[in-house]
């Protein structure tokens, strides 16, 4: 089976992680937990490559960690939110993602998919 | 969890102690117990959510640049080519037996020690008690006393050799058995030090008694009373020394492997400040001080048999240490932790 080759995904990490926080703040685990569901399984964020992205964007100030005690138990979590920022990073990706496709697909033949689903 | 949580400190116990490193270590370890209490939720067994949770991990090399950890990275990541057999974590419960082992094995060494420099005053008692026409006994007494000593020597190792890798460096203290360990030492240098000065006190000391004896008393025993005490002195104050001195050891073979500057060893309940003197040549000399003092005082003593006055030294080289200490000694810049700070400033400001 094709695996989904992390170099590649690893520019579009960001991406997913600022989607998912436009609906609300969010924590680590959740947030790989939603990535799983939404790829249907085909894609698992590694703990690192999330943590490096929280890092990295919130040096950049597309968003914004605080700690919150979650419900259950009251363990503590670091939880992060989006800013104004990160909503234009988010667009910003999005474009080019569209763009990428676009020049991408012009080079990848029709038949060759029929063998994965 | 605890195979998660053994697996995540190994990997950061070589980190420099900063507080992004920390707090990557912090969140990754939110994320992989959240995980871990989800897989076993789902009914999954603890090997396989264990498996699932460190398969899923990643590697560090990802966070390197994040956190500024890089060198440390390739460092490490060069140590596991180069290594044949992984490194032991050693947990609170080993930790503690070996404590325990080693407290007891210190126990029976000194003592052995100790028997045996006492079975002079053995030899000297039994050959004043005994009439002259069973001296040949006296001489089995000694033996007999340090066969015995010999016995606990060799019995103190024993228990010992199950815990021989701890010689080596192929093993890593958990981040909880390195605070238990941190704790017990700060807890027994207190004995440490009571031990230290009663053993240097006996040994310093041991003509004394001889001394005044002379002086006062005239019995008929009291050449062979004068020995018994010397040597039970000496071998008092020796047991005591070693009594410490091997436990000592054993705090600083499982301490070993935590540097100072490491995430491991920040678990110290209360950070002692590290101090240096103002002078390399200072340095040099204040490392010899006590040794050299020391020589000086029983060159001196046995040179010109001056027992009666060489006491002196103590007092006035102990208020010169004092002076130089106070003086000439000053706490490192903690260069690290003002960088921090201020890179931490110029983050705040940019946003």
């Amino acid at each position: 089976m094709i695996e989904i080759s992390s170099d590649v995904i690893r520019g579009y990490n960001d991406t997913m992680i600022l989607f998912l926080l436009l609906k609300e703040p969010s924590y680590g685990y959740e947030l790989s937990k939603q990535i799983k569901t939404l790829s249907d399984g085909k894609y698992v964020i590694k703990e690192t490559t999330l943590y490096s992205a929280f890092s990295r964007m919130e040096k950049n100030g597309y968003v914004e960690s605080f700690v919150m005690e979650a419900g259950e138990g009251g363990k503590k979590r670091t939880y992060y939110r989006i800013t104004d920022a990160g909503r234009n990073y988010y667009n910003d990706k999005c474009e080019e993602w569209l763009l990428t496709k676009e020049v991408v697909e012009q080079f990848i033949m029709e038949e060759n998919s029929d063998g994965n689903n | 969890m605890e195979t998660i949580r053994n697996y995540l400190d190994t990997m950061f116990a070589n980190m420099p102690n900063t507080p992004s490193v920390i707090r990557a270590r912090e969140e990754l370890w939110q994320m992989m117990e959240d995980k871990y209490n989800e897989l076993i939720e789902e009914g999954k067994t603890q090997n396989e959510a264990v498996g699932t949770v460190i398969a899923e991990f990643g590697n560090l090399s990802e966070l390197a640049e994040a956190i500024g950890i890089e060198a440390e990275v390739k460092q490490q990541e060069f140590e596991i080519k180069s290594e044949t057999e992984p490194k032991v974590v050693v947990g609170v419960d080993e930790a503690q037996e070996y404590l325990k082992v080693k407290t007891d094995s210190a126990f029976k060494r000194a003592l052995g020690i100790g028997i045996i420099i006492m079975g002079i005053a053995v030899i000297i008692i039994t050959d004043a008690l005994l009439p002259g026409s069973l001296s040949g006994l006296a001489a089995l007494s000694f033996f007999a006393t340090i066969a015995v000593g010999i016995v606990f020597i060799v019995q103190s190792n024993l228990k010992l050799s199950k815990f021989s890798f701890l010689r080596s460096d192929k093993f890593t203290l958990s981040m909880d058995a390195t605070k238990y360990v941190i704790e017990e030492k700060d807890h027994f240098m207190k004995n440490r030090s009571m031990y230290v000065t009663i053993g240097v006190i006996l040994c310093a000391l041991c003509w004394l008694p001889c001394a005044l004896l002379d002086e006062l008393a005239h019995f008929r025993f009291v050449d062979d009373l004068q020995g018994v005490i010397f040597f039970s002195f000496v071998g008092i104050g020796v047991m005591l020394l070693v009594y410490q001195a091997q436990i000592m050891e054993g705090y600083g073979y499982l301490l070993k492997t935590s540097r100072k500057d490491t995430i491991q060893a920040s678990y110290s309940p209360k950070k002692r400040q590290q101090m240096h003197y103002t002078s390399t040549g200072l340095e040099a000399m204040m490392s010899v001080y006590w040794p050299t003092v020391t020589c000086v005082y029983l060159i001196l003593s046995f040179a010109l048999l001056g027992w009666l006055w060489t006491w002196i030294i103590w007092p006035i080289t102990g208020i010169v240490h004092y002076i130089i200490e106070r003086n000439c000694r000053v706490p490192y810049e903690e260069e690290k932790e003002v960088k921090e700070v201020s890179l931490e400033k110029t983050v705040k400001e940019v946003e």
